[in-house]
């Protein structure tokens, strides 16, 4: 979609809503179209969902992994860190979420702790686990300050606004429920209803500050590292694949700093990709160009310097800009590619085709609805 | 026309209100230190707080390994004296190779990354007293130095009190950290410890090729400290534990 179709919709969208008429100063009007963009729909609800997998993902990397070394690193081993945790100011009630000197209710956090996570993955009364899960989360973080990277202060910055978004809508356990009541209320919908304008006003206010948080990393790292002799030579990827605490395989490491060229663009790519990705984000080749490059850039930290948490909270909240229509019509390629290779493969090995067609494209339920309004 | 202030139309503006005073919040929390900043940080600390600057503007290119020794007294009352032991060699003892590790990995490798920070904010003749022991001699035995007289020692020799009670704070958790770790080790009564940054850097770039290594950095050796800690013996054991998971004694 362009630039221009988009903000066509969002005119059109705006106006169905809210009074606008011929006369409005502009001004007014972007506020109309600002005001039904945040209130008369839920926005970017796969993206939404395909980030509570990929956090679930990264916080059970996180978990998981350390489980041996919990009682090391967070437990009653730690105390030794006790003068510099003091002085970090959470409330008493955090700080005895996992308490150093009782091992049980420490033990009992932790795996409270991987539960939550499991019931946050698989989207299960997602509403509720959600602000539990953060509590705990920052209980964890609070006994520590020594093993923690930019991908949990991600997690806990960006959960705090994602409390009010629904994450769940699709690929959860929540959604198989939704569907299998059908139209029967649940027992919070039929008590608490939410009206649209307050549940989707809520979703679109943690949609626009997770987007902007992202965009705050990219830039303020790309405005640090312009300033930063090595970055601007391009060496700078060269420095930190020699850096042992980065290094996951050294083989691997040393091949890809021995190729110049792959060191040279890549650092460029990460500060110009990074500096201008609000400006790319504008138009729609651009934005995808910028949002393919910047995932490759983080599988590549991920893989390379094994910071998968930081490069999965981050790949989550890219994808927070692609729209619910793109994920739609992607969605809907590849089924149909999936069935088309199908059929192909059958008919080649010479079985017969399978009697399930392919899944017709959406403008095709456009044109039967119209014939059959015309008949 | 003015319009008519409906539900949506709050919401609308409550939404607003809630992206614009975020954006303020956190451009001034990664802004440079300012007044605004500190009130700022003060409400908005710890849950917001953010830095993004870890590998910029100066990459950095300099491994650090926190390495320690350890003295106790053996069956004849005399001093004996260990050898270097690298706790980030043992902490990271099962991270190579592993993309899913776990969080120990960093614990000793950033404790001594905040210790040299510290030591960093100190004046050249501070820095010569935190290089040098915090033992004295107390009648026929030793004794850690006072923590007041400390304080003042080093305050007398840069009058940077807040810097100087930072770095002590640090210092006193190193000892802990160190002294429960080489009773883990050695299995004896720790009397003193002392630790260093024990420092390793890759050649410059135009020299990536070069099989000469262009760097042979020092190590940064801090004195004696008297170890002032009361054992817990399922702290010690856990901590022989993360030694044996992590491939045992060096």
């Amino acid at each position: 979609m362009t630039v221009k179709k988009y903000l066509a919709t969002s005119i059109n969208s705006a106006a169905q809503g809210s009074p606008t008429s011929p006369d409005s100063s502009w001004a007014s009007r972007q506020i109309d179209r600002f005001i039904a963009w945040t209130t008369d729909a839920y926005r970017a609800t796969r993206s939404f969902s395909l980030l509570r997998i990929i956090y679930a993902v990264g916080m059970l990397l996180f978990l998981i992994p350390s489980y041996g070394d919990r009682a090391y690193v967070w437990g009653f081993a730690s105390t030794w860190l006790e003068p510099e945790i003091k002085r970090r100011g959470y409330p008493f009630f955090i700080e005895k979420m996992f308490p150093k000197d009782n091992t049980f209710v420490f033990d009992l956090s932790y795996w409270s702790l991987i539960v939550l996570v499991l019931l946050f993955l698989v989207g299960y009364k997602t509403r509720f686990v959600t602000p539990v899960m953060l509590l705990f989360w920052i209980g964890l973080q609070s006994n520590s300050m020594l093993v923690t990277n930019g991908g949990d202060t991600i997690f806990r910055i960006t959960l705090s606004f994602l409390i009010f978004a629904n994450l769940s809508k699709h690929w959860s356990v929540d959604a198989w429920l939704q569907k299998r009541r059908g139209h029967r209320r649940s027992f919070t919908q039929k008590h608490f209803p939410v009206p649209l304008w307050l549940g989707a006003g809520l979703h679109n206010t943690a949609l626009m500050l997770c987007c902007y948080q992202i965009m705050l990393v990219y830039v303020n790292s790309g405005i640090f590292k312009l300033m930063g002799k090595e970055w601007l030579e391009g060496s700078a990827l060269y420095y930190s694949l020699n850096l042992d605490a980065f290094q996951v395989v050294p083989l691997l490491s040393e091949l890809a700093w021995q190729i110049t060229p792959a060191v040279l663009v890549a650092t460029w790519v990460s500060i110009y990709f990074q500096l201008l990705f609000p400006v790319l984000l504008l138009w729609k080749y651009t934005r995808y160009l910028s949002l393919v490059l910047l995932l490759g850039m983080h599988i590549g930290i991920g893989f390379f310097m094994g910071l998968w948490s930081f490069s999965l909270a981050m790949i989550a909240l890219d994808m927070l800009f692609v729209r619910d229509s793109s994920w739609e019509k992607t969605g809907n390629w590849v089924r149909r590619t999936y069935t088309k290779a199908r059929q192909i493969l059958r008919s080649d090995i010479g079985l017969s085709p399978e009697p399930r067609s392919i899944p017709p494209r959406p403008e095709q339920f456009a044109n039967a609805g119209s014939s059959m309004a015309s008949e | 026309m003015k319009r008519p202030l409906n539900k949506p139309r709050i919401m609308g503006m409550l939404s607003a209100l809630a992206v614009v005073t975020y954006v303020f919040v956190s451009l001034v929390l990664v802004s440079p230190n300012t007044p605004v900043r500190a009130a700022v940080f003060s409400v908005a600390s710890p849950y917001y707080t953010q830095k993004w600057n870890v590998f910029a503007p100066s990459i950095m290119k300099v491994n650090t390994d926190f390495s320690f020794q350890a003295q106790w007294r053996d069956a004849n009352g005399s001093l004996v004296k260990s050898e270097w032991v690298n706790i980030t060699d043992i902490e990271q003892g099962n991270s190579l190779g592993n993309w899913a590790t776990s969080r120990i990995h960093k614990q000793s490798l950033n404790a001594m990354g905040a210790y040299q920070g510290r030591y960093n904010k100190l004046t050249a003749a501070q820095k010569k007293i935190a290089r040098d022991t915090f033992i004295e001699r107390s009648g026929n035995g030793f004794q850690p130095i006072g923590n007041s007289e400390l304080i003042q020692k080093l305050v007398d020799a840069g009058n940077n009190r807040s810097s100087v009670i930072s770095f002590l704070r640090y210092d006193y958790m190193m000892m802990r950290y160190a002294t429960i770790f080489a009773t883990a080790y050695f299995g004896e009564d720790i009397e003193r410890v002392r630790w260093k940054a024990e420092r390793t850097r890759a050649n410059d770039f135009e020299h990536r090729f070069d099989d000469e290594q262009q760097f042979k950095l020092s190590d940064l050796v801090f004195g004696w400290r008297q170890s002032n800690v009361t054992i817990d013996g399922a702290v010690v054991n856990e901590y022989a534990g993360v030694i044996e998971r992590n491939g045992g004694k060096q």
